[in-house]
């Protein structure tokens, strides 16, 4: 089978975890290489966390380090909800080393071209690299065949009431890429991971990984951090003792991966940008009250075992990596 | 029996304001003070002379005060060809209004503010303001008369959205209506019970519930089963559902039966600026940085809300 090409752009905080081991676990994509971008890790950290993760991966790509702050908007305060300390509590003998000297707006676009149409990208924090390379190559969105995003809420957000952290962190990139022009965007929002989790059955499992897999203390300790800061749900607040482990990129890999195993709308969304109090909000018009346009598919639902199913398929090939 | 709530009620008189209406005066817990009306499901004229008719169909005397006609600030707008008339009729009482007969009994009076503030200070016992339309009048009331708030139990309101608009992407109609003057109500420090749509929206008719009013209720359900049939019928087109949504019903079913709502306690404002987020009631539910100005409905327990109305409806037979 052929795979699938792929960008990765990502802020490389504990979710990124999730999501790296699902999509090279896998299989089904060439990954180009892993961009990296301000956000849940500090400065500097998102690319050697980037390229630690791809050791462990086993990948053969570069990693591009990027954007270190949004386009215009400057926040304070909002901490990332993903954080990386769970990271950082290995020893990370990164092989990172500036690679390609390279641009990552610059990476993205040659890659895409070099594809003929096919290369897919994979957002899973800010949008500001992929909005300066769309703002640098106005064709971009033309040899992009699809691009998976993690972000927006329809709900609840993470990071204000409403907004969810990504989006917050630089509305105007999201803004920007919406309307870049994209063949499709397929939008993988906060509320979707309601459907996309593991459950206290799940957590059993894997805390039954194999002793030689490499994701078993990673995992592990990701999956401390989340309880620590969110509690053993974070959406169900009603039933406390009810686990649900939920992560927004492990949700949108999982889409990018098996885009037919949901059910999505195709909406027209749009984001906040001037308002003081609602700034980075996503809004959806279902009732396409403003226009018949959809400018994204938005994944709403899934179903949990499938994703479940999904998730131990991915992490049992590094098992198999293991003992070959 | 404990002593009846006094209430006021603040009305843009429309299909579900008027079940509203009904409601209160049928409990034996609620003491309806007086009607004020404003312009926001059809224009205040039509508001008021609904109100006037429908007091009138219930034999209730009671007096009547026009208020505000447009927002605190910007116009006043044209109600012939807005979601207000689309749902609830260019009467506002599903183009069967003119079956009542033309009001004789009941006085009306022109400032709907000063009329609140006599009632409130006039009553023994703090008034709580039911809130069906837009909060002009009520804002107005509360910079007109800053010492008033002491003696206001509180506002129970239909208004605002946790998630979702029905008028904007995230305003619901009430708020998109005058944005500033829920600001100001939200902020003034009085007690607040917001019925948004994510209880109202739950707080339906099906056509059976419909035709049990009709036989039960004797000209008031007679009347109130013609009132529903068009509005019925502009729900279904609005949300593809065959519903007759009556949203402005639920803070009065909350001050008769608090069990009728699941409420939770949140810090609520109201977005000024946003492009697209203009009139959004922001709702922090986890009251992070501050103190809950406002009691938030979440959910409505549908079987006790069509009771209500089951048992309201006896009591006028």
């Amino acid at each position: 089978m052929t795979k699938r090409p792929l960008i990765i752009d990502t802020d490389t905080g504990c979710g990124f975890v999730h999501a790296a081991m699902l999509v090279s676990g896998c299989g089904l994509f060439e990954i180009q290489g892993i961009c990296t971008v301000f956000g849940s890790a500090p400065a500097g950290e998102a690319a050697v966390h980037a390229a630690w993760l791809r050791d462990i991966c086993g990948i053969e790509c570069p990693v591009i380090p990027g954007a270190q702050r949004p386009l215009l908007v400057r926040r304070g305060g909002a901490a990332a909800p993903d954080g990386c300390s769970a990271i950082e509590q290995f020893d990370r003998e990164s092989t990172f080393s500036a690679e390609t000297g390279e641009l990552p707006w610059e990476f993205i676009y040659r890659k895409a071209v070099e594809s003929d149409g096919e290369a897919e990208l994979f957002c899973t924090g800010p949008l500001t690299n992929i909005a300066i390379a769309v703002i640098r190559h106005r064709d971009l969105p033309k040899y992009i065949k699809r691009i998976t995003i993690a972000a927006g809420a329809s709900k609840a957000g993470n990071a204000t009431a409403y907004a969810e952290y990504n989006v917050y962190s630089d509305p105007h990139a999201f803004k920007c890429v919406l309307d870049a022009g994209f063949r499709q965007i397929d939008l993988v929002d906060l509320q979707f991971c309601g459907s996309a989790y593991l459950d206290d059955a799940d957590a059993e499992r894997l805390a039954g990984t194999a002793g030689s897999n490499p994701w078993k203390d990673i995992l592990a300790s990701c999956e401390r951090e989340r309880v620590a800061r969110f509690g053993l749900n974070g959406l169900l607040p009603e039933n406390e003792d009810v686990r649900r482990t939920f992560w927004h990129d492990a949700a949108a890999a999982f889409v990018l991966s098996i885009p037919a195993a949901i059910s999505a709308s195709n909406v027209y969304t749009m984001v906040e940008l001037r308002s003081d109090i609602s700034s980075g909000r996503t809004l959806f018009d279902f009732g396409r009250r403003f226009t018949d346009d959809p400018n994204v598919r938005l994944a709403i639902y899934t179903s949990r075992d499938m994703f479940a199913d999904f998730y131990f398929r991915c992490l049992r090939t590094y098992d198999r990596r293991d003992a070959e | 029996m404990s002593q009846r709530i006094p209430v006021i009620i603040d009305t843009d008189m429309g299909v579900d304001d008027a079940y509203a209406v009904m409601l209160a005066f049928s409990s034996p817990l609620l003491k309806v003070l007086g009607i004020t009306t404003s312009y926001g499901n059809v224009a205040v004229d039509t508001s008021t002379l609904n109100a006037i008719k429908i007091l009138e169909l219930l034999e209730k005397r009671a007096r009547v005060a026009k208020g505000a006609s447009g927002p605190l600030f910007g116009k006043s707008r044209n109600y012939s060809n807005t979601r207000g008339a689309f749902l609830h009729g260019k009467d506002g009482l599903g183009n069967v209004g003119y079956t009542l007969p033309d009001p004789v009994h009941i006085e009306v009076d022109s400032d709907a503010v000063s009329y609140m503030a006599e009632l409130i200070e006039k009553e023994e016992t703090r008034v709580t303001l039911i809130s069906l339309g837009p909060l002009t009048n009520i804002a107005t009331l509360l910079i007109a008369y800053p010492d008033i708030r002491k003696r206001i139990d509180g506002i129970a309101m239909m208004g605002g959205s946790v998630y979702g608009g029905n008028m904007l992407p995230a305003g619901e109609a009430n708020i998109v209506a005058d944005p500033e003057a829920a600001q100001i109500v939200l902020q003034s420090g009085v007690r607040i019970v917001m019925c948004g749509l994510e209880s109202a929206e739950k707080a339906y008719f099906i056509k059976d519930d419909l035709e049990m009013f009709r036989l039960i209720g004797g000209s008031v359900g007679r009347f109130y089963y013609d009132m529903s049939r068009d509005y019925l019928a502009a729900n279904e087109k609005l949300t593809g559902e065959r519903r007759a949504v009556i949203y402005d019903s639920v803070p009065v079913a909350w001050l008769i039966n608090p069990a009728v709502l699941r409420t939770k306690p949140c810090y609520v404002e109201v977005d000024l600026n946003g492009q697209y987020t203009r009139a959004c009631t922001v709702t922090d539910e986890n009251c992070t940085d501050r103190r809950p100005n406002t009691m938030v409905a979440f959910d409505l327990d549908r079987d006790i809300f069509v009771k209500m109305h089951i048992d309201a409806f006896r009591r006028y037979r």
